[in-house]
Formats: C-alpha cells, structure tokens, sequence
C-alpha cells in the first residue's frame, strides 16, 4: 500500500514546477507584494516537506500505508539497529533519497547563513573604515557611480555613494533612503536569504524563479514604504534617475536585461508606481485569498500526515 | 558627553578609523609609535597611549586591513590597500551580486541597458504629463 505516499508525491511535483511557474508569471502580485511573499513562503516550507516526506512514505509503505505509523515502527527497529525485513531495495533506496535531501537542504541553509554573515561582516568593516559616516546607520562612499544598497543584519548599514547624492534631487534622495530604510527595519534579508540557500541547495529553474521573484517582491515592499513618505513621482524619478544609468560592469546585467526589457524587475516597479490604478472590490479580495491559500498550503499537508 | 554616553565599542570604531587615516596617508607604513605621534598631533591633544594603539592594530589585523612586518625591535604597519582599492572592492562587491540574488544584499536598483533605460525614461514621461 502506497495510501500516504502517492498524495505527497503529486503535491511534492506540482509545487516543484508548475506551481512557482505560474506565481512567478502572475501579475497580481505586484499589487499584493505581502500576501505573495507569504504564498512564496509557503510554496517552499510545503515543498521542501513534501519532497522529503514523499520518498520516506514510499520507503516505509510496506510497514505501514500511514506514513506516521510507518516512520513509529521503522523507529522501533532502528532502536534495536535493525532494518524490517519488509524493505527491499526500492524502499531503501528511497529512505536514503529522504535522508540525503534532509541533509543537503540543511546543510547548505547552514553553509549559506554563515557565508552570507561573513560576506556581510566584511562588507560592514570597509564602509565603516573607509567611507564617511553621515549618521549612526548611514555611510557615504566616495565613488562616482550611483549605488544604493543595505548591508542588512542586526548593524545595519545602508550605504550611498557620492554618485547617487550627484544624480538625486533632495526628494528623490530622500526616497532612496526610505526604500532602504524599509529594508533594514523589516529585516527583508531574511525573507530573501532562505529561498538563495533553497537555490543553491536545489539548483533548479523553479527554484531560481522563486527566488528572483522574492526579491523583486520585496524590492515592491520597500517601495511602498519611500511612497508612505515621500510620493510616488519622487520614487520613480529615484529609480529611473539611478536604474537608469549604465553601471560601471554594464555587461554583467546585459544579457538578462536585453533579453528581457519589455519586462525587468527595475522597469516593473516603475510602472507599478505610474499606474497604480484603483482598486476594485475582487482586486480587494485576492489579499485575504492569498493569505488564506498560504496558511492552507502549509496546515493541510501537515494535517494530512499527522491524522 | 557623548563620547561617554557611547560607550567602548564606539569609541574603538573611531580609533580604527583614526588609525586607518594615518595609515592610509602613509603608504610606505609606521611604527605603533609613529602614529600616536601623529594621532596627537592631528588632535592637538594628549597621547594615546601605545598599547591602546597596539590595541587597535591588532584589531585591525585581525580584519585584514592591515599587516605588519619586523622593523628592528618594533613592527611596522600597513594597510594592505589603499582607501580607494577599499572602496571599489566594496563597490565590485556589490555590483557583482546580479539581481542581489548570491548575498542576499539589498541594493536600490542595478545597471540596466540602454533598451531598458529608455523604456524607463518613457514610463516616467508618463507619470510627469
């Protein structure tokens, strides 16, 4: 009998690929950026247990169809380092399967945290050593070309160059600084930083849409917060005034950018800012929806196991 | 006042800088000894004392801006790049991280191509008429 295994396995495929496909060509979510980062969440915590919970059902479906009570009696036997008779070399196989994407997943979550931590240290040090202090949070590089960037973690620093404050009116400057600002107090790093250790323990094109759609949502996010404080018009003027300059290593975002200009994340989020429309009453709904969808995603497969 | 309302940790983060000005006009590197000279002369004030700077240094070394090689009894210091080479790296950094996806940096907006920046600039047109 296969009864647990053969729903976490059609849930594990359809939330492997065809499911972030879709979330990642939505437009929706541009208006429902929160909402959508947690259907996203929820999209990967469902994902990842299904991937592994599906090939454990399988390997313990001979002991019992109920992936719970299978698991409770191959526990038993490996108290006593004994492996069921029951087991042929499939099951096996697919137990190990499951042991070693548990690993890989929080081994390299592990491996990646760290990395992040250390790159982000170092980054902290060189502005603070070498760039101007403006204020307790705020350095000031002396370097021509336009960047604005958080180095997030609990010392945020958000960092400017001498660039960005040439090629900004001061509203403008302001706006770049409440985009940051809004990073750093929400901790958005840590929103982001799961679905890059997700990508690089499963390096996948599903994977690689999540998590380029988790930044640009987040991107929208911190947007919203600079609109709160200082407008529309002066946001996007910020982002075309600042996207809109050849960086120094054009060719790095070159090809992606060519291939793709009817849509980038840059030019999203300025239309996004241009045409804001007005709400509609079921454009009202799809916030509450989402939310609804991401809580079920994440409850009802863990319902389902533990029954 | 509010060096004191700082407290420590703030006060070693402007020392490191302070030392690192020095440093960094100094391609050619000092004793510890040297730079309090300096440090007291920039400041017009009272020496710090050696081992603070040695402090400092060692701090300093420990995040690979700055090593040191045997000069008689004493060591001398330098920085391991220049202010600008450290600024740059900082920036190549951040650059580097297309789309912001490796590091999980959070950056305002990145480089775009001529193709994009004219769609921008045209998306722009229209919010201002």
């Amino acid at each position: 009998m296969l009864a647990d295994a053969w729903p976490l396995a059609v849930l594990a495929i359809l939330l492997g690929w065809p499911i972030p496909v879709f979330l990642a060509r939505a437009v929706w979510p541009r208006r429902h950026p929160r909402a959508a980062i947690a259907l996203w969440q929820a999209v990967g915590i469902a994902g990842g247990l299904s991937l592994i919970g599906a090939p454990l059902a399988i390997g313990v479906a001979p002991l019992d169809g109920q992936l719970r009570n299978g698991l409770a009696e191959l526990a038993r036997d490996a108290v006593h380092l004994r492996v069921p008779e029951a087991l042929g070399l499939g099951q096996e196989t697919a137990l190990a399967l499951a042991a070693v994407l548990t690993l890989r997943l929080v081994g390299v979550t592990l491996l990646s945290a760290l990395r992040i931590e250390r790159d982000l240290r170092r980054q902290r040090n060189a502005v603070d050593l070498a760039a101007e202090h403006a204020d307790r949070q705020l350095r000031v590089l002396e370097h021509a070309a336009p960047a604005a960037y958080c180095l997030p973690g609990t010392r945020t620093r958000i960092v400017i160059t001498e660039g960005t404050i040439a090629a900004l009116a001061p509203d403008e400057l302001e706006a770049v600084l409440a985009h940051e600002r809004a990073h750093a107090r929400w901790r958005h790093e840590l929103v982001v930083q799961p679905f890059v250790a997700w990508e690089s323990a499963l390096p996948l094109p599903p994977a690689h849409r999540a998590t380029a759609a988790v930044t640009a949502l987040v991107e929208m996010l911190a947007d919203d917060h600079a609109v709160r404080a200082v407008g529309r018009p002066a946001l996007a003027r910020a982002l075309v005034a600042i996207g809109g300059t050849a960086g120094p290593v054009p060719h790095q975002r070159a090809a992606g950018a060519v291939a793709g200009a009817a849509s980038t994340p840059t030019l999203d989020r300025v239309r996004r800012l241009v045409r804001p429309g007005v709400p509609t009453l079921p454009e009202r709904l799809v916030g509450p929806a989402v939310w609804l969808a991401a809580v079920l995603l994440v409850a009802g497969p863990t319902w389902f196991v533990l029954r | 006042m509010a060096d004191e309302r700082a407290g420590t940790p703030r006060r070693l983060g402007e020392l490191e800088r302070a030392v690192m000005d020095v440093l960094w006009t100094r391609p050619e590197g000092c004793t510890a000894q040297e730079i309090v000279e300096r440090l007291a002369a920039r400041d017009g004030g009272s020496e710090l004392a050696a081992t603070t700077v040695l402090t400092v240094l060692d701090r300093l070394r420990r995040k690979d801006f700055v090593d040191r090689e045997r000069a008689g009894r004493a060591h001398r210091y330098r920085a391991v790049s220049s202010r600008d080479d450290v600024v740059a790296a900082s920036m190549l950094a951040v650059l580097e991280t297309t789309d912001d996806r490796r590091s999980a940096l959070v950056r305002f907006a990145g480089a775009v191509s001529p193709e994009e920046a004219a769609l921008l600039r045209a998306a722009l047109a229209e919010l201002e008429e």
